[in-house]
C-alpha cells in the first residue's frame, strides 16, 4: 500500500479526520494560549468568584475569580507537554533498548524481561507514584517517571518485533551468517514495528493526558497556581457545594482530547490491519432463485431419485463497496445414493465453498443462491436456518481438512463426541458415552473408553482425523462430506484414513462427497468425478471415463501433473500460471489464459457445458476430440 | 495443581525481595532528604544532623537496608517518621478500604463489560456492535476521578442518596458498607468495564473465526449452544488475562478515587508518604502491593490451567 492510498483510506473513515482536526485545534490552542486566552491564567478578580458563564467569562470563574476558559487553554499546554515528555522518554529509552535486547537475546534479555514483567504486573499508578517519590513532585519530573514506565511497554513491543523478524529471516534464509545481521534486522524491523509503535504512541498520549490530570489532581504533577486540567478538577471538588458547574469544563476537555487520541489511534490501526469480523455463526442459508437454464449436469444415475440434486448453485463475496464476485458460479450436479462423488480442482477453485454452501456454512459476508438443493426429497434452497440445522449432523456429516484445527482444543474429545448425541439425539450422559465408545471402535481407535478423556492435542494427526470421522458419523448420516480429508496428514497415514472411509461407506451405506486436489484419492475411492476450475464445473463423468479419456484440457493437465508409478523421462509436467481471482477471469472461458489449446473464440463469450455420453465438459473444442497425450503441451509453455 | 502453587510461591519470594530492594536503594539515591521535611523550611545544619541521626539516615545505606530487611522478615516494616505509627498497623487499616473499592470496581466492570463485549462480539460489524463500541470508546476516555466527582455532584450533593465522603467497614454491616462503596465502585468500574468489553469483543470475534466453531455448527448444534458452551470457554483465556490486568489497574485507580471520597485507604497513605518523603511507609506500600499482585497472578495461573488443557500438568 502506498502512502497515497493510505491517506485516502484514512480520510474515508469518518471519525479519524474529525478526531485529527480536533487534536490540531487542541495543539494550536496550547501553543497560542498566551495570545488566545482572554485573561491571565493564575490571577483572578477576587470580587467575582464562582460565577456561571457570562459574556465576560465564557466559562465562568473559579473560587478565586480566575477565568475558567483561560485556565482551560493553559491547561491544554500542561496536558500536551506532559504527554509529550512521557512519550519522548518512552521512545528514547524503549526503542533502542528493545532493539538491542531482541538482537542480543541471552541473559541480559531474560533479566530485562523479568523486570519488565514485574513492572507490568504492578499497578501503573502506584509504580508512577513510587518513582515520583524518588524524583520529587512537579510536572516534568512526574511525567518523566511515567515515561520510564511507558518505556517498558515500548521495549516489549520492539523486542517482540525484533524476535519475529529474526525468526522470519532465518526461515526465509535471508540471514545466513554473521556480520550483516544487525543491518538486515534493522531494515526488517523498522517497517514492521512502525505501525504498532504509532498505535502505541497515540495510546500513550491518550493515557498520558489522563495520568497528568490524575497526578496534578493528587498534587504530584503541575503545582498550583499553574493551570492544569487536573488542578482545575481539584478546585472543582473543593467548591462542589457552591459551584458545581466548575466540574464540567476541565472534565470534558480531558474526555474529548483522550477520545480524539483514541479514535485517531483506532483509525491508524485499521489502516494496517483491518479487523475481520465475518463468521460462520451468521452464515445465511441459500436463497432460492429461479433457474435460468437447465444445464447439462453431472452424471445422472438411471432410475432412482438421487440423494442430492443441486442446480445453479452460486456463491458470491463482496470485493469492494457495492461489488460482489462469484467464487462459485452455476454449479449443478446429482449425487446418487450409496455413491461416492469426487470433487477435484486446485486451491481457489471453489470446491470447499461449494460443499459448505450446501449446508449453509459459508461465512458471513458470503451469499449463496441456488435454483434447487434437493436433499432426500427436501428442498434446502430457501430453507430457514432452523431447517438446515436439522439436516446438519443428523443427515449430513462433515469431515474437515485439518483435524487439529477442526477439533476444539479446550474440550476432551469425549465431550465433543457426546454433545450432539445428547443435544440432538436426546441420549443420557451414560448412553452417549457408550455410543461414543462404539464410534471410536468403529474408526478403529484402541482403548476407546480411555481415549474419550483425552484432549485433541494428545492425538496424532491421523488419529485425530479418525476422531473427526467418528464425530461426522455419530448420528449415522445419509451423506458424508469429506473436505480434503487427508491433505493435512502424513503421507504414511493418508492411505489408512482412505481405507477407513471406503470401508465405512460400504458398512453404513451412505453417500460420500469427497473434496480433494489429489486425483489419487479420487481414483482410489470415487465412482464419479467433478472437476472445478475458477468456480465452475469444467468436466464431469465417471472416474473411469475421465481418467481414461479426459475431454477438458484442464482435466488432462491435472492428470498429467499427477506422479504415477511408471518411469517418465524429464520433469513432472505442471500447468503454468494460477487460478484467476474471482471476477477477474474475463468474459470467455476461464481457463483460456492457461490453456495450450486456446483459440480466439474461447476468449469471446462464456462457454457452456456440453453433454457427453458419460458426463459433460465445458470446452468449445470438445467436438474436435482433442488428444492430450504426451506432456509437451504442458511443459512447452 | 499443588505443584503450580508451590512453583508460583517460589517465584514470589525472590520477586518481593527484588521489588523491596529496588525501592529501597532507589529511595536512597533520591536527592530529597526526609529530614528537611520533618524540620520545615530553613533548618540549621545542626538540626538536620540531629534529625538524620535520630532517623538513622547518617549510617551507610547498606546497614540501613540490613536493619529494615531484618525487621521485615519478622513482620516489622518500620514506622512512620511523622506519626511514629508502625507501618504494618497503618497498612492493615488502609488495605480493606482499597481492596473493597478494587473488588467493587471489579464486580461492576465484569457485570458491565462481559455481557456488553459478548453481545457486541456476536454482532460484529452490525449496528448493535457499532453503538456498543462507540459507548466503550467514550467510556475509556472518562477519567475515573472526574466520574467520581460527577457522581458526587449528582447522587450525594443534588440527590442525597449516597454519602459524598467516608468509608464504612464491613464489620459494621454489609448494607452500610455497600452503601459507602457504591459510588466509588461505579467511578472505578466504568472505564475498566469499557476496557473489558473491548477485549471481550475481540476475543469473541477471534474465536468465532476458528474452524472448531464451524465443526460444532456442522454437527448440527444450535447456535446458542455453540457460543455458550464452546465459544465462551475458548474466549475465556484472553478475557481472564484482561481481568487480571484490570485488578492491578483498579488497585492503582482506587488511589485517586479514594482521595475524591476522602477515604483513608492505600492511596491516601501512599500520597501522604510521597509528599512527606516518609521512607518506611513508601517501602511498605510497595511490598504489600507486590504481595497482593502476586496472589492475583497465582489465581490467574490456576484459572489458566483450568481453562486451557495444554498447560495443565497431567
Amino acid at each position: 500500500m502506498t502512502a497515497g492510498t493510505r491517506l485516502r483510506r484514512l480520510l474515508a473513515q469518518k471519525a479519524t479526520p474529525v478526531a485529527g482536526l480536533f487534536l490540531a485545534a487542541v495543539v494550536l490552542t496550547a501553543l497560542l494560549a498566551p495570545l488566545l486566552a482572554p485573561y491571565p491564567p493564575d490571577t483572578g478578580d477576587l470580587l467575582r468568584p464562582s460565577e456561571l458563564p457570562s459574556a465576560g467569562h465564557w466559562l465562568g470563574t473559579d473560587s478565586l475569580g480566575r477565568d475558567v476558559l483561560s485556565r482551560l487553554m493553559y491547561g491544554a499546554r500542561a496536558a500536551l507537554l506532559a504527554a509529550l515528555v512521557a512519550v519522548v522518554i518512552a521512545v528514547l529509552i524503549g526503542l533502542p533498548l528493545g532493539l538491542v535486547l531482541g538482537y542480543l537475546g541471552g541473559w541480559p534479555d531474560r533479566i530485562a524481561m523479568r523486570v519488565a514483567e514485574a513492572v507490568n504486573a504492578m499497578p501503573f499508578l502506584l509504580v508512577a507514584i513510587t518513582l515520583i517519590a524518588i524524583l520529587g513532585p512537579g510536572l516534568i519530573k512526574s511525567m518523566a517517571a511515567v515515561g520510564v514506565i511507558y518505556a517498558v511497554m515500548v521495549l516489549r513491543l520492539v523486542r517482540g518485533e525484533v524476535l519475529a523478524a529474526r525468526e522470519e529471516l532465518y526461515v526465509t534464509g535471508a540471514l545466513v551468517v554473521g556480520n550483516r545481521t544487525g543491518r538486515l534486522l534493522w531494515r526488517h524491523v523498522l517497517p514492521n514495528v512502525a505501525p504498532s509503535l504509532i498505535v502505541q504512541i497515540t495510546a500513550m498520549f491518550a493515557t498520558g493526558i489522563i495520568v497528568e490530570a490524575t497526578l496534578s489532581y493528587l498534587g504530584l504533577g503541575t503545582q498550583p497556581p499553574d493551570a492544569s486540567w487536573g488542578n482545575m478538577l481539584a478546585d472543582a471538588q473543593a467548591s462542589a457545594y457552591d459551584h458545581p458547574f466548575l466540574a464540567l469544563p476541565a472534565g470534558f476537555a480531558i474526555m474529548l482530547t483522550v477520545l480524539a487520541f483514541n479514535l485517531f489511534g483506532d483509525g491508524v490501526r485499521d489502516l494496517f490491519a483491518r479487523e475481520a469480523t465475518g463468521s460462520v455463526l451468521h452464515a445465511a442459508p441459500a436463497r432460492r432463485v429461479t433457474q435460468v437454464t437447465e444445464r447439462a449436469g453431472g452424471p445422472e444415475p438411471a432410475g432412482e431419485e438421487p440423494l442430492l440434486r443441486v442446480r445453479d448453485l452460486s456463491v458470491s463475496f463482496p470485493t469492494g463497496p457495492g461489488e460482489r464476485a462469484d467464487v462459485v458460479s452455476g454449479v449443478s450436479f446429482d449425487l446418487g445414493r450409496r455413491r461416492m462423488l469426487g470433487l477435484v480442482g486446485e486451491s481457489g477453485s471453489g470446491k470447499s465453498v461449494t460443499a459448505m454452501a450446501l449446508l449453509g456454512l459459508v461465512p458471513d459476508p458470503g451469499r449463496v443462491t441456488a435454483a434447487t438443493i434437493t436433499f432426500d426429497g427436501r428442498e434446502l434452497a430457501g430453507a430457514s436456518g432452523r431447517e438446515l440445522r436439522r439436516i446438519r449432523g443428523r443427515e449430513v456429516g462433515v469431515v474437515f481438512q485439518d483435524p487439529l484445527k477442526a477439533l476444539n482444543p479446550a474440550f476432551t474429545i469425549g465431550t465433543q463426541l457426546t454433545e450432539p448425541l445428547r443435544v440432538l439425539g436426546g441420549m443420557s450422559a451414560r448412553e452417549a458415552r457408550a455410543r461414543a465408545v462404539e464410534l471410536l471402535d468403529l474408526v478403529r481407535i484402541h482403548r476407546a473408553a480411555e481415549r474419550l478423556g483425552h484432549y485433541p492435542h494428545q492425538f496424532s494427526g491421523g488419529m485425530a482425523q479418525r476422531v473427526m470421522i467418528a464425530m461426522a458419523l455419530s448420528m449415522t448420516p445419509k451423506l458424508l462430506i469429506a473436505d480434503e480429508p487427508t491433505t493435512a496428514l502424513d503421507v504414511t497415514v493418508q492411505g489408512e484414513v482412505l481405507d477407513l472411509l471406503r470401508d465405512l461407506q460400504a458398512e453404513i451405506g451412505m453417500s460420500v462427497l469427497v473434496i480433494t486436489h489429489d486425483q489419487g484419492v479420487v481414483a482410489d475411492l470415487a465412482d464419479d468425478l467433478m472437476v472445478m476450475y475458477a468456480g465452475e464445473l469444467v468436466e464431469t463423468g465417471s472416474v473411469r471415463r475421465v481418467f481414461e479419456r479426459p475431454r477438458h484440457p484442464y482435466t488432462a493437465g491435472l492428470l498429467a501433473s499427477m506422479p504415477r508409478n511408471r518411469p517418465r523421462a524429464g520433469r513432472l509436467p505442471a500447468i503454468p500460471g494460477t487460478v484467476p481471482h474471482p471476477g477477474e477471469a474475463g468474459p470467455g472461458c476461464r481457463f483460456a489464459a492457461r490453456c495450450p489449446f486456446v483459440i480466439d473464440r474461447c476468449r469471446e463469450a462464456p462457454v457452456e457445458l456440453t453433454a457427453l455420453g458419460d458426463g459433460a465438459a465445458r470446452c468449445l473444442r470438445v467436438a474436435e476430440q482433442l488428444t492430450f497425450d504426451g506432456t509437451e503441451a504442458w511443459t512447452a509453455r | 495443581m499443588w505443584r503450580l502453587v508451590i512453583t508460583r510461591l517460589c517465584v514470589a519470594v525472590p520477586m518481593i525481595v527484588m521489588v523491596s530492594t529496588a525501592t529501597f536503594f532507589l529511595g536512597a539515591l533520591s536527592p530529597i532528604d526526609p529530614a528537611e521535611f520533618v524540620l520545615g523550611p530553613d533548618p540549621t545544619q545542626e538540626q538536620v544532623d540531629r534529625v538524620r541521626q535520630e532517623m538513622g539516615l547518617d549510617r551507610p545505606v547498606l546497614a540501613q537496608f540490613q536493619e529494615w530487611a531484618a525487621g521485615a522478615v519478622r513482620g516489622d516494616l518500620g514506622s512512620s517518621v511523622f506519626t511514629g505509627e508502625p507501618v504494618s498497623a497503618t497498612l492493615i487499616r488502609a488495605l480493606p478500604v482499597t481492596l473493597s473499592l478494587t473488588l467493587g470496581g471489579l464486580v461492576l466492570s465484569v457485570l458491565l463489560g462481559l455481557p456488553a463485549g459478548i453481545w457486541a462480539g456476536l454482532r460484529a460489524g452490525r449496528l448493535g456492535d457499532r453503538v456498543t463500541t462507540g459507548l466503550v470508546t467514550v467510556g475509556q476516555a472518562v477519567p475515573n476521578f472526574w466520574l467520581a466527582l460527577l457522581l458526587i455532584l449528582a447522587f450525594a450533593v443534588h440527590f442525597r442518596i449516597f454519602p459524598a465522603v467516608g468509608y464504612v467497614p464491613i464489620s459494621e454491616g454489609v448494607g452500610p458498607w455497600l452503601h459507602s462503596i457504591t459510588l466509588p465502585s461505579i467511578a472505578l468500574g466504568t472505564a475498566a468495564g469499557a476496557v473489558l468489553a473491548r477485549q471481550t469483543r475481540s476475543a469473541i470475534i477471534g474465536v468465532l473465526q476458528q474452524e472448531y466453531i464451524r465443526t460444532a455448527l456442522a454437527q448440527g448444534l444450535p447456535r446458542w449452544r455453540v457460543v455458550g458452551k464452546f465459544g465462551l470457554r475458548n474466549a475465556a483465556v484472553p478475557i481472564v488475562t484482561v481481568i487480571a490486568f484490570e485488578v492491578a489497574s483498579l488497585f492503582g485507580g482506587s488511589i485517586v478515587v479514594e482521595r475524591m471520597f476522602s477515604m483513608r485507604g492505600f492511596g491516601s497513605v501512599t500520597i501522604d508518604a510521597v509528599l512527606r518523603r516518609d521512607p518506611d511507609v513508601i517501602q511498605g506500600v510497595i511490598v504489600i502491593a507486590a504481595a497482593v499482585m502476586i496472589v492475583i497472578q497465582l489465581v490467574l495461573d490456576l484459572s489458566y490451567a483450568w481453562l486451557n488443557p495444554k498447560v495443565r500438568p497431567s
